[in-house]
């Protein structure tokens, strides 16, 4: 390290130690934040979605449309009401939101970035510089893609899935292409995956190469491991979109025909390409990521889960080999499931067949883990702190999801349930109620170390509670009405199919049957924003009057990341890190305490040393 | 606090960090670029038209590839010779590095440059002719222009869309206009609220003239106006909406629903609801009951005198379509992509190009789909059926290729024999058979457009050098037929860009992804080579490390064009 | 990993000698293309020049990955990450193959959709 360096390190100005920090906590903290904010933001998109869906006839409401200026609601609402377009515009940004802006941010960005270096023992990340730079790209990145609400041609409007012809007709007739919301989508992804590459360069080096003395891979927390293959998945899934990306903006603006077929017609007529494209190519590289992508957000909310369960049961994680080979295959297995999202577009019988396989195989590895974690349970000292009450619920949510997943998995069914409601209920039960759960659930237990202050009890049932319930009541009535044929991306909730009581149209008569059904599920939405306010208010007032921490391991944990000051500081440890033994050793009969540490020195009479050992402190 | 293993390795790994890193990082291209490869033969294998096969010219791709290779070597070299201490070498060996990544932008940079200054145009009988367009010619004793690629349009009326018109289009119209008169067609009516009162006013009177200033004045103002009266009667009709549920589900609720009794029990989807609620909403708005609507026409129409206005084809999507509505004469409009519409009739818009190549096997693979015989459809071209020099010499070209690849079949089959079943083991290509190269030109005109044997065209062929960015229109004056294409026979024209088919779609994004990796890779060595010697003093190990991995990465850039330049030059 | 400078010298003599090599792999590739005596299969391009031209690039490129890169006395580990994103890459590479089994583009199956 040059002198230079060493100089300002101890008190960096403002701007370096907040705006610009390369500390990974700072970062973590930033990426939490910002994707917070985004979460928050697209629940907004979807709270007027559903009004549109229960009711399709009527103005939005004021407490919701004062968001919007006067002119933006002349623009796109017609007498008040959602239209169409309007509609199709909040659904392809609720998506995007969610998935990029989101819960990934969140997992990987805020939780890996915070906790990893911690429980491996680092100073910091590999490449603290490169962290700084991955977090702007992807503020830039969002800020694009929803920047875009103002412009002329508003924002993107072809799904989160942005398929072709639809998506690169969208926004045509503009003359300025750049200044299309669908262009600037695909630049903002172009942002948000050079972010994530560098990120998981960053992970990967980091987890390989910084490893405390006698953190062999095996004594690594289930955590880090999950962030190690989240990193791989990143790394190796994104770059087919990248080039997906890349080829839609090439059509959209050089006018090439990636993925305009031949003697295609639309609205306004013939449309003037060279055509010899194939709209198959962009679902393939798209869905190449996309289903890693899945995993991707999974891994860091289990990951959280998964080190939740043992502090507060007392017990080690059960199952920590399996879970450690359950994710290494779940990995690999992730890139070669793909085309289960496509099976209704004309495969043909043996490739079909090819990718049922693969995916119904790919349910192995996630029924270990979440077995593993629920078997983790048995016979525990259970304490239902509140990261432990959003642990457990993650568990059935996350297996209901799951569930509901296998009969989506067979093409026969598929043929049946894609593009249904089904699906939304399927993917929706996983992220909200499973994925965001496990991720609050990390939320209340870290924040203790990031602030030195526990979250309120009573604000977090508050939080708990009613959001268990309603988000249920909001994704269970979606199975249902899926199965009964309710299509995807309606803007009217059915509405024009519904036939008229006494009416021969069969279809019609089952929309009819179940249409009730977007009333309770839209006034559930609402309430479940309501349920959010109390965490809102948490994060807040914790922070400053919250109950303070007793200790640096308040939750007497025995990861690494406890044995840092509260809150850590520039560097992490006060002393020269070593792991004398697994992650999760937890009761141990030759113990005192219900739990030993990985950092604490073995003690030379008890047969704590075995494991140890003499022979593994000349280890590295 | 300091990162550990930034130079030295890590002892069970083995590795330092940045080697770690940049092996991850070249993972990730090879996903990139095997992307880019995927979506190639996925794309070459769906054409459904002639793919280009040896469509660019190899020279210029052959001698970046030395380059390239040359530049990898050298890299190499600088690396060993930071590791030697030596740092004149170092800066020797990486200077000329970077110097081959300037040549080969620089050889790029001519390919691009050549690429887009050639033009395709194909017809509607798919016949495709290549070439170079003329610039805007001064007009002939008809007062036509030809050249610049122009839908040239006798407008008598412009709509302008006032939420989206687009300025420099308009600007570009309105110059192109000149002097001529421009009148209002319609009274623009706007409604001026004063307090309680509301008065009609008219800024743009039927039959007004007026100058282009003042034109932009009245359509900025009206389209302010447009996007307020807009806002303004939306919010009344959506309060007049939320009065009429309000009211229809108050008078359900309360005892006697009068009216409304039938509504009783019914949701927000039945039908009948929606038809009442329509019906009280547009009462309460007949009635102003939450405000009174405003005019808002969306569009201003002027009229021209059937000026000819000259229009881009960017502007729009015209041309595309039905092409007959573009014969002059015509009586047609066209829609620009800010919404403006022109309407007026068809001028002439035919396409001046001089034509270097003559490519029938798009029409052949219609014609042997729909199983008709392939000489009888050609002759048929409207290509071959040009009046005029240009179209004399495009004949004569035509029969001198016709009788040369009879020659060429007959080579073939001498030479290579037959099979069994009487078949000749070897037969000419498409492109042989039906297509005219630029060189066959060169040496048609040099044969005088007597073809004795099919070693004729080879022998009289332009050489490599000559050819070096493709058709070579300076070198060879006189030899490309000059002749102007209807509009109405063009199916689709292109310049040699994204645009003109997806070989050339897929072969930019590639190349121009290459490119940006050269100048990244360029950039960053370069930083070593001027910004290095500081570190070279204090600590060389950690400057050769940063060398060997931008040295790494440099490497699989050559490795991925070690790929780009067969598949794409070769194949 | 060569680190002392008689290592260096005589990788240095190593890497010459590949660069030669590549120039003249290069040379034989582009004479492989346009010469018709080295036409092998129908003539014009057809999949046996496909084969030659990618199996003579692949040996290109695996003499820069190996040999310049110094894959050929790299840790395992790197090998591993290489490997497995090369394997990936031809999966994603392969894409084309499952459209291939798609009954759409069977030209006998459906006449009317055949050929793209």
């Amino acid at each position: 390290m040059s002198a230079d360096e060493h100089h300002d390190h101890h008190n960096p100005p403002f701007w370096q130690k907040y705006i610009f920090s390369t500390d990974h906590k700072m970062i973590g903290l930033q990426y939490g934040i910002t994707a917070l904010l985004f979460l928050l933001f697209g629940f907004f998109l979807m709270m007027m979605m559903r009004w549109s869906i229960a009711y399709p006839n009527e103005p939005v409401p004021t407490w919701m449309s004062w968001v919007f200026s006067d002119n933006w609601q002349g623009r796109w609402l017609t007498d008040g009401k959602v239209t169409g377009e309007t509609y199709n515009m909040f659904g392809a940004m609720h998506g995007t939101i969610m998935v990029f802006l989101g819960v990934v941010p969140l997992g990987f960005g805020a939780f890996g970035n915070y906790v990893t270096p911690l429980q491996i023992g680092a100073p910091d990340m590999a490449f603290p510089k490169l962290n700084c730079a991955s977090y702007w790209l992807y503020l830039i990145g969002g800020i694009m893609m929803c920047g875009s609400f103002f412009l002329e041609s508003g924002t993107a409007k072809s799904g989160w899935t942005n398929y072709p012809p639809l998506s690169s007709l969208a926004d045509a007739q503009h003359p300025n292409q750049f200044f299309t919301g669908q262009t600037q989508w695909l630049l903002g992804l172009v942002m948000l995956i050079s972010s994530s590459l560098l990120g998981s360069v960053n992970f990967i080096t980091t987890i390989i190469n910084l490893r405390a003395k006698g953190m062999t891979w095996m004594r690594l927390p289930f955590f880090v491991w999950a962030m190690l293959v989240t990193g791989f998945l990143l790394l190796l899934a994104f770059p087919p979109l990248e080039v997906a990306g890349i080829m839609q903006v090439v059509d959209r603006t050089f006018g090439s025909s990636f993925f305009q077929p031949t003697g295609l017609v639309s609205g306004e007529g013939i449309e003037g390409f060279a055509g010899g494209g194939s709209p198959l190519l962009f679902q393939h590289l798209f869905w190449f990521l996309g289903h890693p992508e899945v995993y991707v957000l999974l891994l860091p909310s289990i990951a959280c889960v998964a080190e939740i369960i043992p502090a507060n049961t007392r017990k080690p994680l059960w199952g920590y080999k399996s879970m450690v080979y359950a994710v290494l295959v779940l990995g690999f297995l992730s890139f070669i499931v793909w085309a289960h999202h496509m099976y209704l577009t004309g495969m043909g019988s043996s490739v079909s067949t090819f990718f049922q396989t693969t995916t119904v195989l790919i349910s192995v590895p996630s029924v270990v883990l979440i077995t593993a974690m629920l078997i983790s349970l048995w016979g525990g000292s259970i304490r239902f702190t509140m990261p432990m009450m959003w642990a457990c619920a993650f568990l059935p949510m996350f297996g209901i999801g799951g569930l509901t997943g296998l009969p989506l998995a067979f093409n026969l069914v598929d043929l049946h349930l894609h593009d249904t409601y089904y699906v939304i209920g399927h993917f929706h039960y996983v992220v909200a109620p499973g994925i965001l759960f496990g991720l609050f659930a990390g939320i209340y237990y870290w924040y203790p170390k990031m602030f030195g202050r526990y979250m309120n009890r009573m604000l977090g049932h508050l939080h708990f509670w009613p959001s268990l319930i309603f988000i249920n009541l909001v994704f269970f009535p979606m199975l249902i009405q899926g199965m009964a044929g309710f299509h995807r991306r309606w803007y009217n909730g059915g509405d024009a199919y519904m036939a008229p009581e006494g009416s021969e149209d069969v279809f019609g008569n089952t929309v009819r049957e179940y249409i009730g059904l977007n009333e309770l599920m839209s006034v559930s939405v609402f309430l479940l924003a309501l349920a959010q306010v109390p965490f809102i208010i948490n994060l807040f007032t914790a922070w400053k009057m919250g109950k303070k921490v007793e200790s640096d391991n308040p939750w007497n944990a025995t990861t690494l990341e406890w044995a840092t000051p509260t809150p850590p500081g520039h560097g992490n440890f006060t002393f020269d890190v070593a792991v004398y033994r697994g992650p999760y050793e937890y009761s141990r009969p030759d113990c005192e305490e219900d739990y030993y540490p990985q950092w604490h020195e073995p003690k030379a009479d008890t047969s704590a040393d075995l494991d140890a050992g003499i022979a593994e402190k000349k280890e590295h | 606090m300091e990162i550990p293993y930034i130079v030295n390795p890590r002892k069970d790994t083995g590795l330092n960090n940045s080697k770690i890193a940049i092996w991850l990082f070249l993972a990730s291209e090879v996903m990139l670029f095997g992307g880019l490869f995927s979506s190639y033969i996925f794309l070459r294998i769906f054409a459904d038209y002639p793919w280009p096969e040896r469509a660019l010219p190899v020279l210029p791709g052959l001698v970046n590839t030395f380059i390239l290779i040359a530049s990898s070597v050298t890299v190499v070299f600088a690396w060993a010779a930071l590791k030697l201490g030596n740092w004149k070498k170092f800066v020797g060996y990486m200077s000329f590095t970077i110097v081959c990544a300037g040549v080969f932008m620089v050889f790029k940079g001519i390919e691009y440059y050549h690429k887009f200054h050639h033009h395709a145009v194909q017809t509607t009988e798919f016949t495709t002719v290549e070439g170079h367009l003329h610039k805007e010619s001064a007009p002939d004793e008809h007062g036509h222009t030809h050249g610049g690629n122009l839908f040239v349009l006798q407008t008598n009326e412009i709509k302008f869309a006032l939420a989206s018109y687009y300025m420099p289009y308009l600007d570009e119209i309105l110059k192109r206009n000149g002097d001529h008169e421009i009148k209002f067609k319609d009274n623009y009516i706007v409604t001026r609220v004063n307090g309680d009162k509301y008065q009609e006013e008219i800024i743009a009177k039927a039959g007004d003239v007026v100058t282009p200033e003042q034109l932009k004045v009245v359509l900025a103002e009206a389209k302010e106006y447009y996007i307020s009266a807009r806002t303004h009667n939306q919010k009344v009709r959506t309060e007049a909406l939320r009065l009429a549920w309000t009211k229809i589900r108050t008078a359900i609720k309360s005892k006697d629903a009068g009216d409304y009794n039938e509504l009783v029990g019914l949701n927000q989807y039945d039908d009948a609801m929606k038809v009442a609620v329509a019906k009280l909403h547009t009462k309460l708005i007949k009635e102003n009951a939450t405000g009174i609507l405003l005019n808002d026409a969306d569009s201003l129409v002027v009229a021209l005198d059937g000026t000819t206005i000259k229009l881009d084809p960017e502007w729009g999507r015209f041309g595309q379509g039905d092409p007959k509505n573009t014969k002059e004469g015509t009586k047609t409009s066209l829609k620009l992509k800010d919404s403006t519409v022109l309407s007026g009739v068809a001028g002439d818009s035919g396409i001046e190009i001089d034509v270097d190549a003559i490519d029938f096997r798009h029409l052949v693979m219609k014609a042997e789909e729909r199983d008709l015989d392939v000489d009888v459809e050609i002759e048929k071209s409207p290509i071959l059926h040009i009046k005029g020099e240009g179209g004399d010499k495009i004949r004569k070209l035509w029969a001198t290729h016709k009788v040369w690849r009879d020659l060429f079949t007959a080579h073939l089959t001498e030479k290579y024999g037959e099979d069994e079943e009487g078949q000749p083991n070897r037969v000419p290509t498409e492109v042989d058979l039906y297509r005219v190269t630029w060189k066959q030109m060169v040496a048609y005109e040099r044969l005088d457009y007597k073809v004795e044997s099919w070693d004729d065209v080879e022998n009289n062929a332009p050489t490599l050098i000559e050819g070096f960015s493709g058709a070579n229109h300076k070198a060879f004056p006189g030899v490309f037929p000059n002749v102007i294409i209807p509009r109405e026979q063009i199916r689709f024209e292109s310049a040699f860009s994204p645009k003109m088919n997806n070989y050339y779609a897929i072969y930019f994004t590639i190349t121009g992804l290459h490119g940006l990796h050269v100048i990244g890779g360029a950039l960053v060595l370069g930083y070593y080579l001027f910004f290095g010697y500081g570190m070279f003093k204090s600590n060389p190990e950690w400057l050769a490390n940063r060398v060997e991995v931008g040295g790494l990465f440099w490497h699989f850039v050559d490795l991925v064009w070690i790929f780009v330049f067969p598949i794409f030059y070769l194949m | 990993m060569a680190n002392s400078p008689e290592e260096i010298k005589k990788a240095v003599k190593l890497y010459t000698y590949i660069g030669a090599l590549l120039f003249v792999f290069t040379v034989i590739t582009y004479l492989v293309a346009t010469q018709p005596i080295l036409d092998f299969g129908g003539h014009g391009f057809d999949y046996v020049d496909a084969i030659i031209g990618i199996a003579i690039a692949a040996f290109k490129a695996s003499l820069v990955a190996l040999i310049f890169m110094h894959l050929n006395h790299e840790k395992k580990s790197i090998y591993w990450i290489f490997l497995g994103a090369l394997f990936f890459g031809v999966v994603l590479i392969l894409l084309f193959a499952f459209a291939f089994l798609d009954p759409i583009t069977f030209e006998g199956m459906m006449p009317e959709f055949g050929k793209g």
